[in-house]
């Protein structure tokens, strides 16, 4: 046991998950800062679950206005705020959010998640970026790397009932519980854009045809200078062709993409709050691991679609 | 002036949608020169690409009456409709508010005169864009695929459409339901054109109205327009299905409000929900709708309040009550469309499993531990039942591990909190093994019977040295006198108080110095001794003065309750008596001490729970319930929440098993018994129906929790007595009253049959046709027993609220291992870490024969339980740990 003990209160409040995890990882899940940008369904559920298992701190960062479709999924904010507009999404969701545990400095980072430097980040210990364009996602993700302490970066994705997390956990190393001993692993991650620029012949056999779709749509986006998720049907045949072109130059059959699964993506953007649910507790569940250092961490790709029911991990790296 | 065009294709066309399917070549063509093999791209099989095909001669002469009307349907023959028709059509929609569609096209032959004019068949085709009519409409339907002049984003149950730089939005209603308020004119604020989309599964109507204008739109559309109009409806058909759902959930703990929470975003208008527990401190790290000012009060009611925060719109009703009280019956769950569980225990799951299936209505199915989690759908008679297979009975150990040889700490637990705790602060009347440790002399029993009665004017601080010495002490060492017992064990160590506290006892006992609170609950040893940390592990000295101080604080500051006392994972002080007492014994015998944390955990069973299992396990909840709600019974998937990946998986979905034939509780249709509540006596019920109809011999009748009636060997002389005057009741007024919807269970245990009663009331009979003065539906035959090996006798005897169930040996198959089987089992054993793994091959009891890619191995049991108010498997007293002889 290192450090100071866990307050009467604090033992009293997690005590059923200290029985899941322990009160070393308790106590390290208290002195941890989380960064989390955009704001929508999914980002707040997993708001939500990291702010009940008690981290130290929770920065949140979303400038946009509450409005409307940004409200659909989004329980933290009390409805007759819907009506009176004001405060951005962060604000809102902040006064809720230390609503639910005291013990959680929760925060608003004003600003443009573009904007922050590397400086930034090294305030956290974990940084999720949500709704993010590729580039933010490049950059934010290379950011982190600069530092020369461990920042873990993950960015989650929900598009109508389909969702993808990506973890960057760099040089990672835990202690994994075989039968009777505690063995020490070691992992190595792969940046966002290492993982993407890998060429997809060379993947494993039979990865989840969700991956391919999201890269598709990504470099749709980027392209196109849309915001995320700002698509629709009549992008379809664009995307198509660009997903052409993409298999033939990864000689990939186009087969992989399907369309039917192009045309969820682009058509349906709004998150399906059940698939949030499911993203934000898989992701709240990674954070977890990530800071106590218990547990096999996800490598490097989740990937969850409630037309199948599926939750694939694809580790898409070149080791 | 409206504009109206009904398709109605034949109602026996399966979930194919026919835009207007005049000819096959035609129809071929068509998709071939309008976008290619596309369509085969989109994953639509020739038969799902039915273009829409329509002749502009048809139309033409409509729209220059200004004026549209007609019905095309079996397979493109042209239907005129008058006017007048359709006005009827609308009037009977707008007259019954919603109305199905299915039900719409079988009356719509009622008002329309099909006048079939063969003769009007394909002449000419509309081109492959967007179909414009007359000027001044803006008509929509866009061609994705040539660049037609308007482009139409669906989102949602939005359209915009973009017609040159102007931009258009409307809601529209994708619904088989026509609702009223959509054919109302007024709705129409911002004078610009609306219209609606209303589909059905078996046919659908294309409702236009375009304000200003005699327009219809119809379009040539592409496959990709085709399959979005499948994906609309489907959201359509989603849509309504959530909103026209009525839900029942049962729990509102770590499950619960993540469910709660998840159904109102995701648009459930009507949400029911029942939990009996009011708010606990230990609940507030995963159960986000509460917050400490909620202590205390009840779960529903606080969860209600907390989702109309950001929901003030649905509605949610909420009991704070018991899901078994006989308020919710069956009539009370045929309301709902499915019923979702989050719940802590078997009793109640099976509960509610059964008036499900008495009730027909669907059942998810859910439980959480740790990092582990499942979902399951129980269909009656698609899928087993929550009961088709047989739940791991509650842990047993043998009396005299506990009495007299224990070897692991949770028997030392077992015996602080079973036998110690309830000698001394429990009902004295109830049997207690405290004694029952050996082949003990005749004289130390006896005398010890009264060991633990404080005697009049006893001191505590005398008392407790007795008591502790008697246990600790004197047990032990008679104990020890039986040698036989020692021969391949380590000897225990007999602790007397003199050994361990030596004369501190005496400075530190003073009950009179113990701070006065007049809040019971937060009395405290450890608090009063100074011991800080639950996580520590206190040595046998502190466990000795935690045992003497929490003694003497029940004797002096609880004494009311002694005697009424029965362990209580949140009583504090309860906890504190049993660590210690537990600790002190582990050290007579040799076991490793624990910390009062983990002691807590193994007394109360306390199941591990986070926040993200239960947030996972809610979203798959409402997936599946919107599959059911859509009767999309065949997509459902048990679906398994795992710490460790299979098969790459952490969320593994597992197609749902076929009812087991041989289950007692979904093989059999309830029976229903009309009868006189008010009249009949229990004896005939038992005369003409449970004897001579259904054959029994030994029956034993419940109703709810509560026993009525039993026949046996070897009954006590009281019950005897109390059941011959049962009989002699009427129905309703018996204990446990039987009244008109309610249902009974009766049961033959050595037929091993089960049969539920439902009760209907009914005032009079036809004494010549109905001679019994009751009728029981659904029986023909007293029903054989199925002699199969899964076959499970669970007896459950109601007066102290312990079950035990027993399974006969499950005879596990010879598996085949191929990959499918492998990876299932990984899955399985790593969700099954805390249970008991459980091989099952359905395929054996399966009359039908199973396709080898069905093929499954076994069934996941019930390793996981629900994380609720944290008692694993919870009977009655929330003792599961019991002992058997």
């Amino acid at each position: 046991m290192n450090g100071e003990e866990l307050t009467e209160q604090e033992t009293a409040l997690y005590d059923r998950q200290i029985r899941v995890w322990g009160v070393d990882a308790q106590r390290r899940l208290s002195k941890s800062h989380v960064f989390v940008s955009g704001l929508k369904g999914t980002a707040v559920e997993f708001c939500k679950n990291i702010v009940l298992a008690g981290v130290g701190s929770l920065a949140l960062n979303d400038d946009n206005p509450a409005t409307g479709e940004a409200l659909a999924a989004n329980f933290l904010i009390p409805f007759d705020e819907n009506m009176g507009g004001g405060g951005s999404l962060a604000e809102l969701c902040c006064d809720s959010l230390k609503d639910f545990n005291p013990m959680v400095h929760v925060s608003v980072e004003k600003g443009d998640l573009s904007n922050f430097g590397v400086d930034f980040f090294e305030k956290f210990d974990v940084v999720v970026i949500s709704c993010c364009s590729l580039a933010a996602k490049k950059s934010v993700n290379e950011k982190c790397r600069k530092l020369s302490k461990r920042v873990a970066f993950y960015t989650v994705d929900c598009r109508d009932s389909c969702g993808e997390i990506f973890v960057d956990l760099q040089n990672y190393s835990y202690a994994k519980k075989k039968v009777d001993e505690t063995v020490q692993c070691q992992l190595q991650y792969p940046s966002f854009e290492e993982a993407i620029a890998i060429p997809w012949r060379s993947l494993p056999r039979r990865v989840a045809k969700l991956y391919f779709a999201m890269r598709v749509v990504e470099r749709f986006e980027d392209v196109e200078r849309r915001r995320p998720g700002e698509t629709s049907i009549a992008d379809l045949p664009n995307l198509m062709k660009l997903r052409n072109e993409l298999c033939l130059a990864h000689s990939l059959n186009e087969s992989q993409i399907p369309d039917s699964l192009l045309e969820r993506l682009v058509v349906s953007t709004k998150e399906f709050p059940p698939v949030s649910a499911v993203l934000g507790g898989i992701l709240g569940q990674e954070v977890i691991k990530a800071i106590s250092g218990k547990g096999d961490p996800l490598k490097n790709f989740f990937f969850f679609d409630a037309v199948d029911g599926k939750g694939v991990i694809e580790d898409i790296s070149t080791s | 002036m409206k504009a109206i065009a009904i398709y109605a294709p034949p109602p026996t066309v399966s979930s194919s949608l026919y835009f207007l399917d005049q000819d096959e070549d035609e129809v071929v063509n068509s998709t071939t020169s309008s976008s290619g093999s596309r369509g085969d791209g989109l994953g639509l099989v020739a038969s799902d690409v039915v273009p829409c095909v329509t002749c502009r001669s048809l139309i033409a002469p409509e729209e220059k009456k200004g004026r549209l009307s007609d019905v095309m349907g079996d397979r493109g023959k042209y239907i005129h409709i008058s006017r007048e028709e359709m006005q009827e059509v609308a009037d009977y929609i707008k007259h019954e508010g919603r109305v199905n569609i299915t039900r719409l096209a079988r009356k719509s032959n009622q008002f329309i005169e099909p006048l079939i004019e063969e003769d009007l068949g394909a002449q000419d085709e509309i081109p492959a864009s967007a179909y414009k009519t007359s000027s001044g409409c803006e008509t929509f339907l866009a061609n994705v695929d040539t660049k037609s002049d308007v482009i139409v984003n669906f989102k949602g149950n939005s359209i915009t459409y973009v017609l040159g730089h102007k931009t258009q939005t409307q809601t529209v209603c994708f619904s088989p339901l026509v609702s009223q308020t959509n054919w109302e004119e007024e709705d129409d604020d911002d004078g610009e054109a609306k219209w609606e989309i209303l589909f059905g599964a078996l046919s659908f109507i294309t409702f236009a109205h375009f304000q200003d204008s005699h327009t219809f739109f119809l379009s040539h559309a592409t496959p990709q327009f085709h399959h979005l109009f499948f994906r609309l409806m489907a959201s359509g058909q989603q849509l309504s299905a959530i909103k026209g759902a009525k839900v029942l959930m049962v729990g509102a703990g770590g499950i619960g409000c993540e469910l709660l929470k998840t159904l109102a975003l995701s648009g459930f208008q009507d949400i029911h929900i029942i939990d009996m527990d009011t708010i606990e401190v230990s609940n507030l790290n995963r159960q986000f709708l509460f917050r400490q000012s909620h202590v205390g009060q009840s779960k529903a009611k606080v969860a209600r309040e907390a989702v109309l925060r950001f929901r003030p719109q649905i509605s949610i009703t909420p009991y704070h009550a018991n899901v078994k009280d006989s308020d919710f019956n069956v009539d009370f769950f045929k309301q709902f469309s499915v019923v979702l569980n989050g719940l802590d225990n078997l009793d109640a799951r099976r509960h509610v499993n059964r008036l499900c299936l008495a009730a027909d209505v669907p059942l998810v199915e859910s439980g959480t531990t740790g990092f582990l989690g499942q979902v399951t759908v129980h269909i009656k008679g698609r899928t087993e039942c929550y009961e088709c297979q047989p739940k791991p009975a509650p842990k047993t150990y043998p009396v005299c591990t506990i009495t007299s040889t224990p070897s692991k700490f949770v028997h030392c637990i077992v015996w602080a909190k079973d036998l110690l705790f309830a000698k001394l602060f429990g009902d004295k009347n109830q049997d207690n093994d405290l004694n029952v440790r050996s082949n003990d002399s005749a004289s130390s029993s006896d005398h010890s019977e009264d060991v633990f009665e404080r005697k009049k004017d006893e001191d505590i601080e005398q008392y407790a040295k007795r008591i502790y010495d008697h246990v600790f002490g004197h047990n032990i060492e008679s104990a020890l006198s039986n040698e036989e017992t020692w021969k391949n064990r380590n000897k225990p160590r007999p602790i007397y108080v003199r050994d361990v506290l030596s004369d501190e006892l005496q400075q530190n006992g003073n009950v009179d110095k113990m701070p006065a609170t007049d809040n019971l609950s937060t009395l405290s040893a450890m608090a009063y001794l100074g011991l800080k940390n639950p996580q520590d592990i206190w040595s046998l000295k502190e466990n000795s003065r935690i045992f003497f101080a929490a003694l003497k604080l029940f004797f002096s500051k609880r004494q009311k309750e002694i005697g009424n006392l029965s362990f209580d994972k949140d009583d504090h002080l309860a906890v504190e008596f049993v660590t210690a007492a537990a600790n002190i014994r582990a050290a007579s015998f040799g076991i490793p001490l624990h910390s009062l944390f983990e002691a807590k955990g193994i007394a109360g069973n306390i199941v591990h729970a986070v926040a993200t299992t239960n947030a996972i396990i809610a979203g798959l909840i409402v997936i599946e319930a919107i599959k059911v709600l859509q009767n999309d019974s065949k997509s459902c998937r048990m679906t398994y929440c795992l710490e460790h990946p299979s098969r790459k998986m952490l969320l593994m979905p597992v197609e749902p098993f076929e009812p087991n034939k041989a289950c007692y509780v979904c093989s059999e249709t309830p029976l229903l018994l009309e009868v006189n509540t008010h009249r009949a006596k229990l004896r005939d019920v038992v005369e003409k129906i449970v004897t001579s109809k259904l054959g029994m011999n030994l029956p034993l009748i419940t109703h709810g929790s509560g026993l009525l009636y039993e026949v046996g060997d070897d009954l006590e002389e009281d019950m005897v007595a109390n059941y011959a005057a049962n009989l002699e009741k009427v129905l309703s007024e018996l204990p446990y009253a039987i009244t008109g919807g309610t249902m009974i269970q009766v049961e033959d245990l050595r037929q091993e049959l089960v049969c539920n009663i439902n009760i209907k009331h009914r005032e009079e009979f036809d004494e010549e046709k109905e001679p019994d003065g009751m009728v029981l539906h659904g029986w023909t035959q007293a029903p054989a027993v199925e002699n199969n090996k899964d076959t499970t006798t669970t007896t459950t005897s109601s007066n102290n609220g312990a079950s035990t169930s027993s399974t006969s040996a499950l005879v596990p198959n010879d598996m085949e291992e191929d990959d499918e089987l492998t990876i299932l089992e990984t899955g399985i054993e790593t969700i099954a870490a805390a249970g008991k793994k459980r091989k099952l091959s359905d395929v054996s009891n399966s009359e039908t024969p199973v396709p080898t890619d069905d093929k499954r191995a076994k069934k996941i049991g019930e390793q996981v339980e629900g994380d609720e108010s944290d008692v694993i498997v919870m009977l009655d007293g929330g003792n599961d740990e019991k002992m058997s002889r």
